[in-house]
């Protein structure tokens, strides 16, 4: 019972008290009541979700637009598989890369066998899909031909007519030079014809616009057999690239080479037949030993994938919202306790608040890249290769940029409502504190800060939400390796799948940002006393 | 290794001395077959979602930078300004870079820094693209043009009634180009003035090159061009691959004309590095531009009928979402020698993209020197310079000795043919200057030699004249 | 002889052109070990007289002292509880009776600390609750972890200001027990603010009617003299217990008539209409 009771608070606390009744009814506890709940709280709610999926995926293709399709749920989750898989197959080749051995040499056999395998399949495909284009050039052909003849008869004709009227408009012009018509007539004659050549010109205009619609269809066949070309051709490519990383381009194979190599340089001390030539095969040595040593410390240096941009960008909202706290709220607890200084703050505060992500990372980009000339050997870079997670993310100056634009839009919530807290202290504690004689620090540590923080939590949930938003944003222009880039790259790219990739990103970038709230619900749970709660 | 750690060396006396190994077909006995001692062996390189990335993307991929004993990150960058402040502030090692960035960053020209360059990374691959409308009305004026397959070059002589049109209107027609200093300002304008347009200058205040525009350029990164097109904001734009097959594939746009026919194998992308990192790591510069010969040379290796062997492998690296990242079917036209001007309109250009043959990825100063006046010609470069100038400027940004010395080294480990190495001699005058270009290879039909900047520059109708 | 004294105190507030005058002329002296209950209507401003005897208020005239010493800030000596218990509730009870003690009585350190707390804490029977937060108290409780935390502290006056008037009849009956059997047990000097006549008759020596405010101000004394210990169950009884509850009462009702006269007239006169006041900072709005 106990851990019954526990569950349920650590639910409450978490903000997923909507599956209290299930871990209710898992206690057997009023079953009916608990059933009902389920489904009022839980079933509605999923089944409405998939109606709205499903809805995506009867809305999706029948909105068209020149820039590609608009994805379905089910390209989404091929986007998202994708995404995996390019991110396992980094994965397998960095391993591969170091790979010794026998290890080595039986990987080396299986992916052998393996591309004997996929190159059959890849030739196979391809067959297909020359089928296919085939088969798409005759039925585009069949839809074309009726259309284009129509539309060269029509042009052959307009052609006529419109030559007939220059012919008529030379002859009336003659007549005009003769004096016979008026002028007007000309002008009148013209326009018309005029008019004529437009009307004409529409109307081809409406055919031509049809063999561009019926080019631009889709050949369904036709996008299977390519899209089935693309994956299994790109899946023999990986593994012609593996087959690679476990030979030539292998570590351990270089480094044998190497020392075999530096073995010859040895032994050509014996042969050698002049001083300057010892000399040189000394200094071979030197050299070939560095090279060796180098090589046996490589790495290899993977594409960057969908988890390490989300390790990046969770990093740095992380970094930058640690900023914004450090910033926000000393100088919120300052603002609250004295009114000066608020009073100094206030138009700062209002005139800074407002200013986009954007215009932040530019100045910071100017400001802060100062501080790094040569960020190779800048000390915060050198110290963030050597923290044993933080390495693996690559810290560089677009990272820090970003966080201080974190930094700086995450900051205000934070500030702000420190301030509102210290200011609104109870009056009964401040009588306490006089009563207690506390000095200024025990006031500002037992009374004021304590009696702030709900307050403040609740505006560090804000900034965090503020932060999370504005990362994106600042990532996305400073391509700084993340979530941001990636739509943006994705973006960049307009492939067939850009889309889709926007779309899972942005699936991605919802659950983190929700996550991230999730873990400030919690937070402020903890440290309010009043019970209160905060608002899910 | 050798002498490259003392660069001191003058470098006059050591181009005569590498110039013996082609020269004199002899071998510099001292130049040894091992892994450069290079000074930094894992490396940082960025790069714009275009085709002509593909020396460095194909380098990282097929090893060949790890055989120089290298590990590379490839980092796409989301425009050129931005690509070029990280190679200045060290983010990056080295870049992908448009031919006039580390001219236009030496000689101060948007950014200042001193940026070098050992490697051509391409000819050709721009086109410029027009939007649907502007075509129907171009067609409109030239009905030679109304047809599937309209005879090229396509001039913008009938644009020119577009263009008045909207003179007429109190408005200009807005195009769009990648940068200031990009081969596509520059080729876009040709083009432009080719058929008496004028496109506008740059001055000392107008730093956005409007002033006498009858059409205003603006700059917009490539990968945004087909969805500015689309969205209105500009009728046309000139832009490297993938994005004008973009706007074929997606219906918008027609490509008019490409830059093979506004200048027959002209430079594109140059491999850039500051000259601080250049210096700093002379062994690791000599190994990059190793690996990217090998890569070039990967890339326009052709079997015995003519065919590119490997340009579809090269496509479908391309097309992964961390380089282009555009659809294999979309890149592989231009890659593979092909050109979709409509989609009714294929055509072979066999020639499209050129990475290594005919010494394309030599670092010629008479390319640098192209750059330079048309700079000068725009107005970017705001007073008159002396022919020397020019000569000395290139030489100052150009670096035919790193390239040289790489080939060397690969002639030596058998990975080049003597042959595919142009001949320099560096006791002549014009060592490293590509002979006169006929007047047939530009579209206005004026010959360019880079031994006579000035007199070229005065050749043109349109345009400032020194 | 007088150890708590109030001389000619008076106290206003509000802007200088609108003063108004809460406490005039108070006289106020307490003997030592004395228990006092000053006893009258809400709003009379007791609760601000309570706070000029602990000296978290000065008086605008007069001088309140203690031993003869003008108070000027609070000091531990002067043990006030407040009218709203004013724990902090952030912390449990016995952090906030520790809090209190290490303020007062700084020499107490370690396990004599510990002790000291606890045994207050079993004084006011909470041994039980000593680890929970206020939050987690019923009123009572939270009344007896504030009797505790002002004990606790061994002040030589305790000001209580009305402590048992948010509590239910019985919790009441058991606090003013307590209150008392621990004023007997270590005779202290008590001044009690009440508003409940037959509570101030059962505990005080003395009862002290503060008139109806504005200008309030302290009535002539009414003795309790019946014996102590006073059983509960038996003063009702009691025939003097019965005549002063009679006489307060009385008196109050008296005192209450008067006001409601008085303030009908100053109606007339003057408007209860009170313009606002923008001189003073919006402390409890910070809109930045």
């Amino acid at each position: 019972m106990e851990l019954k009771y526990k569950i349920l608070k650590g639910l409450d606390v978490s903000g997923f008290a909507v599956f209290d009744p299930v871990v209710r009814l898992a206690y057997g506890e009023e079953p009916q009541k608990q059933i009902r709940a389920i489904g009022k709280f839980i079933i509605v709610p999923v089944i409405f979700i998939l109606v709205c999926f499903a809805l995506t995926d009867w809305i999706a293709p029948k909105h068209k637009t020149k820039s590609g399709q608009v994805p379905d749920t089910a390209t989404i989750r091929k986007s998202a598989k994708i995404n995996h898989l390019i991110a396992k197959r980094e994965g397998i080749k960095t391993v591969d890369f170091l790979r010794e051995g026998a290890d080595r040499e039986k990987t080396l056999l299986e992916v052998q066998a393996l591309i004997a395998e996929k190159v059959a399949i890849v030739d196979e495909l391809k067959a297909e899909l020359k089928i296919q284009e085939e088969a798409y050039k005759s039925q585009l052909d069949a839809k074309l031909k009726p259309i284009q003849s129509k539309y060269d008869a029509l042009k052959a004709k307009y052609k006529e007519a419109s030559n007939a009227r220059k012919a008529q408009s030379k002859a009336l012009a003659t007549q005009v030079y003769n004096k016979q018509v008026e002028p007007s007539e000309l002008v009148a004659l013209l326009k018309e014809s005029d008019a004529q050549t437009e009307a004409e010109r529409a109307e081809l205009d409406i055919l031509k616009n049809q063999l561009d619609e019926k080019r631009s269809e889709k050949y369904e066949p036709l996008e299977l057999a390519r899209s089935n070309v693309d994956s299994e051709a790109d899946a023999l490519m990986f593994l012609k690239t593996r087959e690679q990383l476990l030979t030539s381009r292998n570590r351990s194979v270089k480094v044998a080479e190497a020392v075999e190599k530096k073995q010859g340089i040895a032994d050509s001390f014996e042969t050698a037949t002049s001083e300057s030539k010892v000399l040189n095969a000394a200094k071979g040595l030197v050299r070939q030993e560095l090279s060796i040593e180098r090589l046996e410390s490589q790495k290899y240096a993977p594409a960057a994938t969908i988890y390490l941009y989300i390790q990046r960008s969770v990093f740095t909202v992380i970094v930058g919202f640690l900023l914004a706290v450090i910033i926000g709220i000393p100088l919120g607890i300052l603002c609250g306790l004295n009114k000066v200084f608020m009073a100094c703050m206030t138009p700062i505060i209002a005139i800074f608040k407002p200013v986009s992500p954007v215009v932040w990372l530019l100045i910071f980009q100017i400001i802060v890249g100062a501080f790094f000339p040569n960020p190779d050997t800048h000390p915060l870079f050198v110290a963030a290769s050597n923290i044993p997670w933080v390495q693996t993310l690559g810290v560089n100056p677009a990272m820090v940029f970003s966080a201080c634009t974190v930094a700086m839009c995450a900051l205000w919530p934070s500030l702000v409502n420190t301030a509102l807290g210290v200011c609104s202290l109870d009056p009964d504690h401040v009588n306490v504190a006089r009563v207690l004689r506390l000095n200024f620090w025990e006031r500002l540590t037992k009374i004021i800060i304590p009696s702030a923080l709900p307050l403040i939590f609740a505006g560090l949930r804000i900034s965090m939400g503020v932060g999370w938003m504005v990362l994106i944003a600042a990532e996305a222009l400073s391509s700084s390796d993340g979530l941001g880039k990636f739509v943006w790259d994705e973006y960049q790219n307009g492939s067939s799948l850009t889309f889709a990739n926007i779309m899972f990103a942005c699936f991605v970038i919802g659950i983190i940002g929700f996550i991230l709230d999730r873990v400030m619900i919690v937070l402020q749970r903890i440290v309010s006393f009043d019970d209160s709660g905060a608002s899910v | 290794m050798k002498v490259y750690n003392t660069r001191k060396l003058n470098s006059a006396r050591k181009l005569s001395k590498l110039n013996l190994v082609f020269g004199l077909g002899m071998m510099v006995s001292t130049v040894s077959a091992e892994t450069l001692d290079v000074e930094k062996d894992s490396l940082k390189f960025g790069f714009i979602k275009l085709t002509d990335c593909a020396p460095i993307v194909i380098a990282k991929e097929k090893g060949f930078f790890e055989e120089e004993g290298l590990q590379v990150e490839v980092i796409a960058q989301p425009n050129w300004k931005q690509l070029l402040d990280n190679v200045i502030t060290g983010e990056l090692d080295g870049a992908h870079m448009l031919s006039g960035q580390p001219i236009g960053a030496t000689i101060g020209f948007g950014t200042q820094a001193h940026i070098v360059t050992a490697y051509t990374l391409d000819l050709n691959g721009n086109a410029i693209t027009v939007s649907n409308s502007v075509w129907e009305k171009m067609q409109a004026n030239d009905p030679a043009l109304d047809t599937p397959n309209p005879k090229h070059p396509i001039t913008a002589d009938a644009l020119v009634p577009v263009v008045q049109e909207k003179l007429d209107l109190g408005e200009k027609l807005k195009m769009g180009m990648v940068f200031p200093v990009s081969t596509h300002n520059y080729e876009i304008r040709y083009w432009l003035a080719a058929s008496g347009i004028n496109p506008g200058f740059y001055t000392s205040e107008d730093q956005k090159g409007f002033t006498g525009a009858q059409v205003e350029l603006s700059v917009t990164p490539p990968p945004q061009m087909p969805a500015t097109l689309e969205s209105g904001n500009i009728s046309g734009y000139c832009v490297g691959e993938p994005w004008n097959q973009q706007a074929v594939a997606k219906g918008i746009g027609v490509p008019v004309v490409t830059n093979y026919d506004i200048w027959k194998n002209n430079p594109e992308k140059v491999f850039g590095v500051s000259k601080k990192w250049a210096d700093e790591n002379p062994n690791t510069h000599l190994a990059v531009v190793k690996a990217l010969i090998r890569a070039g040379k990967w890339l326009d290796e052709v079997d015995a009928s003519g065919t590119l062997i490997n340009r579809e492998e090269a496509v479908r690296i391309l097309s992964q979402p961390n380089y282009v990242g555009a659809d294999f079917d979309v890149i592989k036209n231009s890659m593979t020698g092909y050109f979709f001007f409509q989609k009714t309109d294929k055509r072979l250009m066999p020639e499209f993209n050129v990475f290594f043959k005919n010494h394309a990825s030599f670092p010629w100063y008479s390319d640098g020197v192209w750059f330079l006046t048309q700079m000068r010609r725009w107005g970017q470069i705001t007073e008159t310079k002396s022919a020397d100038w020019y000569h000395e400027t290139a030489k100052e940004i150009y670096l035919p000795e790193v390239y040289l010395e790489a080939a060397a080294l690969l002639v030596e480990e058998g990975h080049l043919d003597p042959s595919e190495v142009p001949a320099f001699d560096a006791n002549q005058k014009w060592a490293g200057y590509k002979p006169a270009t006929p007047a047939s290879d530009f579209i206005d039909g004026i010959a360019y030699d880079g031994r006579d900047p000035v007199g070229y520059l005065n050749a043109h109708k349109i345009g400032n004249k020194d | 002889m007088s150890f708590l004294e109030m001389k000619n105190v008076s106290l206003g507030f509000g802007p200088y052109d609108n003063r108004t005058e809460v406490l005039k002329d108070i006289n106020l002296s307490v003997k030592e070990n004395e228990f006092v209950a000053i006893i009258g209507f809400s709003g009379a401003g007791k609760s601000t007289l309570i706070s000029l005897l602990a000296g978290l208020t000065q008086p605008d005239k007069g001088q309140v002292t203690i031993g003869g010493k003008v108070i000027k800030e609070p000091s531990p000596r002067l043990g006030i509880m407040f009218q709203n218990y004013s724990l902090l509730p952030w912390l449990t009870v016995y952090e906030n009776i520790e809090l209190a003690v290490r303020q007062a009585l700084p020499k107490l350190k370690g396990k004599e600390l510990v002790e000291h707390v606890e045994r207050y804490v079993g004084m006011v029977s909470l041994t039980p609750a000593l680890k929970k937060t206020p939050a987690e108290l019923s009123g009572g409780m939270r009344q007896r972890a504030s009797l505790a935390r002002t004990l606790a502290m061994q002040p030589e006056v305790l000001l209580l200001d009305e402590p048992l008037s948010a509590l239910d009849a019985l919790t009441r009956a058991n606090i003013q027990d307590e209150i008392i059997r621990i004023w007997e047990n270590d005779k202290r000097t008590v001044v009690m603010i009440t508003n409940d006549v037959e509570e101030a008759l059962f505990m005080a020596d003395r009862i002290i009617p503060l008139t109806i405010g504005p200008e309030a101000t302290l009535a002539d004394p009414f003795l309790v003299e019946i014996d102590r210990p006073r059983n509960r169950a038996e003063v009702n009884n009691n025939d003097t217990y019965k005549k002063l509850k009679l006489d307060v009462t009385n008196y109050l009702i008296g005192l209450n008539d008067e006001t409601k006269k008085s303030k009908a007239k100053i109606e007339i006169e003057m408007p209860d209409v009170q313009p606002l006041d923008l001189s003073k900072p919006l402390s409890k709005n910070v809109q930045v």
